[in-house]
């Protein structure tokens, strides 16, 4: 499978990631050598294995849905660079309406 | 006296018989990486305030006559296992500045342990390298040769036990990664079975195949400090409620009758003459002790690097969606909305590798090709996981080298990304399986360590550890020290 400038661009964007075209460019080589590794792989029959997605067997785990104050609040807003009065802050994403 | 390359057996009874206290033990650890850290690079972040601490209150239960065995040991925690209120950066700008809310399972283990945790070791960004170069805070250096990487992606923790910075550290291996730079650095790395350490607080990179383990100056070690972090967890769903032996008390030297599996695959092309020779060698100590050694077959083994290399990125780009520039770390300054911010923030945050790896997974993940790549590695995965079975049903482990290669040049791979990959070619089957593995140095190639790779039955990490201690005690390459100051 040959890869484009085009899908890296879209892969980009899906991954939300800007990035500017001469980086992409610069990233395309890199990338076609590891899909080439990955067509290789489709060679391997596998017909009738089921997938493996997880390598040790583990089933749903339950446990009691209850409420533990973990008292970290301040301490988790302090992991962002802005917070203020409880609230972390991001850049308005509804207008003021004017 | 000097305390520098010492075990932590050795350590704790020096502590025991009161010969040393911690607070001297620690003050040795950090002079120690003050006078060879600019060189070796094996710390992003050293915490010596809180080592301190540690040191005092190690010592109080000391006097106490708490009985732990590593009370009061230092230790080095690789920087992507989250430390509350201290740096935890992932080798990542976009984690620039990040201090954890709470301590991951395994770190706080080893404070209910006692021991001293005296920083977070360099990695490559995200644990996604073999060399410790892709860090953004530059590479670690290899103290057997300073010119030459301590492999990855925990190589900072390798280091630090290798320049006898501190006793033990802990590693993630996800392909390979504590196996790898425990073999490039002539010390030992078990990754243990999947389920085996809680992932609680373990930044994610890859779910289904990360799993915290030990560095260790030798084997006895790696089982006490194997002791400390496994166990049940209920914040980890993977973790699995199964009871944990005293891996010490598998510190056997009788290999008598023991059934050793060396694949075919582990031994021909692409593997340096000097590492299969010493390989070769280090068998015949084991096979002389009274195990057995067979020729086996592990067809996939070719196969294992593509398929890691899907299911790994995949896991990845889902994972690293969370650094979105708001919750935590690194924001860019750019304001042009909040798409722009999470967009520019991670163009900004990661660096190249991890965009790679990010882009290639979304590409394996997106409509179209998630058959033809990740499903279809899924079922790679169980073609493999069935061979392994079989082999174990002939055979109690699997050994062969831990890395083609010795230890390379920094920037070797500079422009060939794909085939530093191929250094994680003998580690990925263990990760495929969820199965333990350790490595073990077992002599030199061109000066540099070569290290010896023992797979287990899942589960049986005794096993594994017995081997490796038998074979240890037959030979002396675990007492020799790099030649750094």
């Amino acid at each position: 499978m040959s890869l484009t400038i085009d899908q890296v661009r879209h892969v980009a964007k899906l991954a939300r990631m800007q990035m500017t075209d001469e980086e992409m460019e610069g990233m395309i080589g890199h990338l076609q050598e590891m899909v080439d590794v990955f067509d290789r792989l489709r060679q391997v029959n596998v017909d009738g294995l089921e997938p493996t997605s997880h390598s040790v067997p583990v089933h749903n785990v339950w446990r009691e849905d209850r409420v533990v104050d973990q008292q970290c609040g301040p301490e988790l807003l302090q992991a962002s660079i802005q917070a203020r009065d409880g609230l972390f802050i991001v850049p308005a994403i509804l207008d003021d309406g004017e | 006296m000097s305390l520098d390359f010492l075990t932590a057996h050795e350590l704790a009874g020096k502590l025991r018989s009161k010969e040393i206290s911690v607070r001297q033990l620690t003050e040795a650890a950090l002079d120690r990486i003050r006078s060879l850290d600019g060189a070796v690079h094996a710390f992003i972040t050293v915490d010596e305030a809180g080592a301190f601490l540690a040191a005092d209150h190690a010592q109080k239960r000391l006097d106490d006559g708490d009985p732990s065995p590593l009370l009061g040991i230092p230790i080095a925690v690789k920087d992507n296992m989250c430390t509350r209120g201290l740096l935890t950066t992932c080798g990542s700008k976009i984690l620039e500045g990040y201090k954890p809310s709470y301590n991951a399972t395994a770190v706080q283990k080893l404070h209910d342990a006692g021991m001293v945790l005296i920083g977070k070791t360099n990695l490559d960004e995200f644990a996604m390298g073999s060399s410790t170069e892709y860090s953004h805070y530059g590479p670690s250096h290899n103290p057997w040769d300073l010119d030459r990487v301590p492999g990855g992606s925990s190589g900072g923790s390798a280091a630090s036990v290798c320049a006898g910075m501190t006793p033990l550290a802990l590693g993630s291996d996800t392909g390979g990664s504590i196996r790898q730079p425990a073999a490039l650095t002539g010390i030992v790395g078990m990754k243990p079975t999947y389920g085996r350490v809680s992932r609680y607080g373990l930044v994610a990179f890859s779910s289904s195949l990360d799993q915290i383990g030990p560095f260790a100056r030798d084997v006895t070690d790696c089982a006490q400090l194997l002791n400390v972090i496994c166990g049940h967890d209920e914040l980890d769903a993977t973790s699995l409620d199964m009871p944990v032996p005293d891996f010490t008390r598998a510190l056997s030297k009788d290999v008598g009758g023991l059934r050793i599996g060396v694949p075919k695959e582990f031994m021909g092309d692409g593997i340096e003459a000097g590492v299969r020779d010493t390989v070769q060698a280090a068998l015949g100590v084991l096979e002389q002790a009274g195990a057995s050694i067979e020729e086996a077959s592990l067809p996939s083994t070719e196969y294992g690097v593509a398929t890691y290399y899907i299911i790994a990125p995949c896991e990845a780009s889902s994972n690293l969606a969370r650094y979105d520039g708001v919750r935590f770390g690194y924001r860019t300054k750019s304001d042009a909305g909040h798409v722009d911010l999470v967009e520019q923030t991670r163009e900004e945050g990661f660096g190249e590798e991890v965009k790679r790896r990010i882009l290639i997974g979304t590409y394996a993940l997106s409509a179209g090709y998630y058959d033809a790549y990740y499903l279809h590695a899924q079922k790679v995965r169980t073609k493999m996981r069935m061979e392994f079975e079989e082999l174990f049903e002939r055979f109690d482990v699997i050994a062969g080298p831990t890395s083609p290669t010795v230890a390379f040049k920094i920037g070797e791979f500079d422009d060939d990304p794909l085939s530093l990959k191929m250094a994680d070619l003998l580690t990925i089957p263990a990760n495929m399986l969820g199965t333990c593995a350790i490595s073990v140095n077992c002599g030199f190639s061109e000066g540099l360590p070569v290290g010896l790779q023992i797979i287990g039955k899942p589960f049986d990490e005794e096993t594994v550890l017995r081997a490796a201690f038998a074979y240890e005690h037959r030979t002396d390459w675990h007492t020799r020290r790099p030649p750094i100051a």
